[in-house]
């Protein structure tokens, strides 16, 4: 592989990103809102300051896991498909490029976009937290910080294999959002429902829950920002007993098994396509 | 005997005459330092009678201490009682002793024993300012009734938390008071059988209940602070208790809760603060007997998980004037019912909801509309508390949403207040907290955005030196061709070339082979298999057979093979850029130095366009930038699909010329094209496709002569003449086509003066005539 070209057509991504309107918009609303969550507070008397971070940092996670697969998964759908629908693609890949280069190159230079995005939000908001005196939990909201840039990179991934797959752009969108409504509220639904219905037992619920990158995200958050999944009710006081110290690695696995698999998929789709770009 | 009666009268003597015992009124204070005059605790005690002070002077002094009078024990200087681990440190048995300002350390661990700091055992003791560490109870009072604990620390041993001890342990006494006290790393402080209990100013912190007790009436507990023990204080089984101006904040064991009331009777809550615990407050069967309320009033509950858990059949709580603010779940309840059997208003005034929507018309203080606690989601957790998993995400809004939009959907309101505030209150004594900065954390903020930023570097522009467009000037890619195996080694060899989508075959078993230096057209009708060709030689589509370029495979090799080919498709496709920045793109794609832009730019006329955006080109304008990156590293190989279908005939011509000028200086030229004027100018040999089969492959002409197209003569003949000029043609092996204004008239690959000089023979006059390509002609007759 040849990482100067990886290099460069990641720069011409992340170039795209930043003059991308949608892209910008997603920045402002995003800053935004973490900006409103972490400024939000309720008087500064004693005892309160531990349970006011607490409180912005499951805000926090609330935000993520709503905005982030959004701006990934439309993001990376649309990453191959649209240049693959304008000629463009056909084009660069007439040059002395390959296929995975092309891939990688593009990946690295969206996920720069999503991840600067990301830690733009997380700075800010750690910034106003620590006028706020917000020092305890500073190591937990680091690990928080990580693990949403894992679920952007995850979320991007699975993007570009709808991309990869997809040959129109507009479809390729369609099953981004089909995709996000999935993984933010119908999966979840459909999870409540079925538990409900047929009583089911505690760590089947959690194990299907698990599935989900983003329930992956928001147990691994809660759990290194409150040192504690009590707050998930029965279901997460089994998962922290069940794992025990193993907790953390099997989020972080799992989430990276995230990234790397549909990535992989993607770049596997991508070239079996000698016909399709 | 009687020897031993007169050492003993002596040494009685000796010691009350010491000059070290000093008279107090009607007592004596002894003195017990390591130096004497009294060395040892005991020897003191011993000499001392009801009512005396024994001061203890610092030092380490064994344990145990066994006080069975009544007499006053001072610590001066912080005096150490060390029990080395073995049993309790100091026994109280005589009434009204005062044991003061001692430091009790390391008594045993002997659950059974009850091992402690010090044990109680009889009425109106008072403990004072003494601090104890790692002991396995603090202090133990049993039927020690009125008895005092003030100012003492108790700090457990820190084992797991079911293998510590109680810090406080009392048992059957009476009017207890505990004032001011802390107790940490310890089990409980449990009370049992002890009524007229006062609990004031305490600090219980990482103990396992902060405070449990049971069968305690006329409790009054207040002004403590409950603070991160796994539940703060559980009473149970008592009644008449007074609680308030209690802090219980981050009690999150396995309960978790902030104050817990069990059979609970008669119980007044007020001014409480509860912040950060799993529940605030929780309440199971209290009050237990019918008649009997508690009453919950000005408490404030915020950032709890749940503000007050209740178990079901719990009724005749009142609550008034309370703020429940930003708790998770302002109030569950464990199972399935409702808590309509509480009062949430009382003299019309109810409590302050954060998440009440209504308003105050006439600014009383009061909102004008119920509060309603209906939540779907909280309500379907109280029933399946698994599917808690699901909070703290965005399906919990999409829940409660549909609930609004369909009522239908909503459950019945857990409790109704008919009176909530409009304003929140916080204690009065609770202390401003002045925000300290948090410098790690803005420290790592401040990393986070400092590696946020760190993407525009990756797009900020790096200027090109000399030294390193030198070092890049050559395009490392593109394999070259000794001259002198130029002619020996074909530029393109293509043997068995197949391709196929499905059943449908586009390239059927072609076999073809290009030199160095021809300009080859490949032409056909749409679908014939011209562009899927070019594609196959690009490496950007599988194929079955065997393809060379430049040397080499196709298929194992494209990105080389690419890097030996300039490519023009028929419609180009650029990124958002300029012409400089388009070029210096691909430019560095293909590892060639900037410094080559200009000159190609400048060969194919774009050199003014250079800052123009792509998009503000016109189509000829595109077609020559798509010509200059395919110049960019000197390729051997050019590779054209249809470049001029999209131009105007001037751009067209333009376009043409370039390319001629190309293969002229030794570029080896493929293009695509379906029109007989771009292979007659340009190609010097023609490869015919037709259904991904080649039909002919010979010179322009040949094409012609081969597939029957030719170019036409178009001319104007007086009308009278027409007839006979038709025949005079047709007979002669002329196709015609009469159009109403001129003749049309195929001239293939015979000289167009013979057509001509036809007519001119039979005196059949022409007006005058043009040559024009097929397109022109309206409808072939023969």
């Amino acid at each position: 592989m040849n990482f100067n070209a990886v290099w460069l057509i990641a720069q011409k991504e992340l170039r795209d990103a930043l003059r991308n309107r949608w892209f910008l918009l997603y920045t402002v609303i995003f800053g935004g809102l973490v900006l409103a969550l972490s400024m939000l507070s309720r008087p500064d008397v004693e005892f309160t300051q531990l349970a006011e971070y607490n409180r912005t940092v499951t805000g926090l996670v609330n935000l993520v896991l709503l905005f982030v697969p959004l701006m990934a998964l439309t993001f990376g759908a649309s990453s191959i498909s649209g240049e693959r629908e304008t000629g463009a693609l056909k084009y660069l890949l007439a040059q002395p490029v390959d296929r995975g280069e092309v891939l990688f190159g593009k990946f690295l230079g969206l996920a720069s976009a999503q991840l600067s995005t990301l830690l733009l939000g997380f700075g800010v908001a750690g910034v106003i937290l620590s006028t706020r005196g917000g020092g305890d939990g500073l190591s937990g909201y680091v690990v928080m910080t990580g693990m949403a840039c894992l679920l952007s990179l995850a979320m991007l991934s699975v993007g570009f294999l709808i991309s990869a797959l997809a040959h129109k752009t507009s479809t390729a969108l369609g099953a981004a959002l089909f995709l996000w409504l999935l993984l933010v509220f119908i999966g979840d639904l459909g999870l409540i429902g079925a538990a409900i219905v047929t009583q089911m037992p505690t760590q089947t619920t959690l194990l299907l829950a698990m599935i989900n990158p983003l329930q992956l995200f928001k147990m691994a958050s809660i759990f290194s920002a409150l040192s504690s999944l009590e707050v998930l009710g029965p279901a997460g006081l089994y998962a922290s007993d069940t794992f025990g110290g193993m907790f953390m690695p099997l989020m972080l696995a799992g989430l990276v098994l995230w990234i790397l698999l549909p990535l992989g998929l993607a770049q596997f789709a991508f070239a079996r396509q000698g016909d399709g770009a | 005997m009687s020897r031993w009666i007169i050492v003993g009268i002596c040494l009685f003597m000796a010691l009350t005459m010491s000059p070290a015992s000093a008279q107090g009124g009607n007592h004596q204070r002894l003195i017990v330092a390591p130096d004497g005059p009294f060395v040892t605790i005991e020897a003191a005690l011993e000499a001392a009678e009801t009512g005396d002070v024994i001061e203890v002077h610092s030092g380490v002094y064994a344990a145990p201490v066994i006080i069975e009078k009544s007499v006053t024990l001072i610590g001066v200087g912080q005096p150490v009682i060390d029990g080395q681990g073995e049993g309790s440190l100091v026994y109280i048995r005589a009434t009204d002793v005062t044991l003061q300002g001692f430091e009790l350390r390391n008594s045993g661990s002997v659950q059974h024993h009850q091992d402690a700091g010090i044990v109680v055992e009889a009425q109106r003791a008072t403990l004072l300012e003494n601090h104890m560490s790692d002991v396995l109870y603090g202090v133990l009072f049993n039927n020690a009734a009125g008895s005092v604990a003030q100012q003492n620390t108790i700090r457990g041993k820190g084992e797991d938390i079911g293998l510590r001890g109680d810090g406080f342990y009392i048992w059957y006494s009476n009017d207890i008071s505990l004032v001011d006290n802390t107790v940490v790393h310890s089990r409980d402080t449990l009370v049992s059988y002890s009524n007229g209990l006062t609990i004031r100013g305490n600090h219980f912190e990482d103990n396992r209940y902060g405070l449990h007790f049971m069968y305690n009436n006329g409790a009054v507990v207040e002004d403590n602070t409950f603070v991160n023990n796994s539940v703060g204080a559980f009473l149970m089984s008592s009644h008449d208790a007074t609680l308030q101006n209690n802090i219980f904040a981050y009690n999150r064991g396995s309960s978790g809760y902030g104050l817990a009331l069990k059979d609970m009777d008669n119980v007044t809550a007020t001014d409480n603060f509860f912040v950060g615990n799993v529940a605030g407050v929780y309440l199971d069967n209290s009050p237990s007997l019918v008649d009997v309320y508690n009453t919950f009033r000005g408490n404030t509950f915020v950032y709890n998980d749940e503000g007050v858990a209740s178990l079901p059949s719990v009724s005749r709580n009142i609550f008034t004037e309370n703020s429940f603010l930003e708790n998770t779940e302002q109030v569950s309840m464990r199972g399935r019912e409702i808590l309509s059997r509480n009062q949430w208003s009382f003299e019309g005034r109810g409590n302050y909801w954060s998440d009440y929507t209504g308003y105050d018309r006439n600014g009383d203080g009061v909102g004008e509309t119920t509060y309603q606690a209906d939540q779907v989601f909280e309500n379907l957790v109280d029933e399946y508390p698994v599917i808690q998993l699901f909070a703290y995400g965005p399906v919990v809004q999409a829940i409660e949403f549909s609930g609004a939009a369909f009522p239908v959907l909503r459950p019945q309101p857990r409790l109704v207040d008919d009176a909530p505030l409009m304003n929140y209150r916080f204690p009065p004594y609770l202390e401003k907290q002045s925000s300290t900065m948090a410098w790690s954390t803005l420290g790592v903020s401040l990393g986070l955005l400092g590696l946020a930023m760190l993407p525009l570097l990756m797009v900020v522009k790096r200027p090109v030196t000399k030294k390193t467009a030198q070092a890049k000037s050559s395009p490392v890619a593109t394999p070259s061709i000794a001259p002198d195996q130029q002619e020996s080694v074909p530029m393109i060899t293509a043997v068995h070339l197949s391709k196929h989508y499905g059943k449908h075959r586009i390239l059927n078993d072609v076999s073809f082979s290009i030199q160095p230096g021809e300009a080859v057209a490949l032409w056909g009708t749409n679908g014939a298999g011209k562009t899927t060709t070019l594609r196959c030689l690009l490496g950007t589509i599988n194929f079955q057979g065997r393809l060379m370029v430049n040397g080499l495979d196709v298929k194992r090799e494209g990105k080389r093979v690419r890097a030996s080919i300039g490519y023009v498709p028929q419609e180009t496709a650029f990124y958002d850029m300029t012409v400089a920045q388009t070029m210096q793109f691909y430019a560095k794609l293909k590892k060639v130095a900037v410094t080559d832009i200009a000159p190609i730019l400048e060969r194919v006329g774009l050199a003014a366009q250079v800052q123009k955006p792509v998009k503000n080109l016109s189509g000829g304008m595109k077609q020559r930038l798509a010509l200059a990156v395919s110049l960019l590293g000197n390729p051997p190989l050019l590779l054209f699909d249809e470049p001029t279908a999209n131009l105007d005939t001037q751009s067209r011509q333009e376009f043409l010329q370039l390319v001629h000028r190309l293969n002229h200086d030794g570029k080896t030229i493929l293009f695509s094209t379906h029109r007989p004027d771009e292979v007659l100018s340009l190609a010097t040999r023609v490869l015919g496709l037709r259904d991904g089969q080649v039909i002919l492959d010979g010179s322009p002409d040949a094409l012609l002569q081969e597939i029957g197209l030719s170019q036409w003569l178009r001319m104007w003949i007086p009308p009278h003449h027409w007839q006979a000029a038709i025949a005079l043609l047709s007979t002669s092996g002329f196709r015609t086509a009469p159009n109403g204004h001129s003749l049309f008239v195929q001239v293939g690959s015979q000289p167009k003066i013979s057509a001509l000089r036809l007519l001119e023979t039979a005196q059949i006059p022409v007006e005058d005539f043009d040559v024009v390509d097929s397109s022109f002609v309206p409808e072939v007759q023969s």
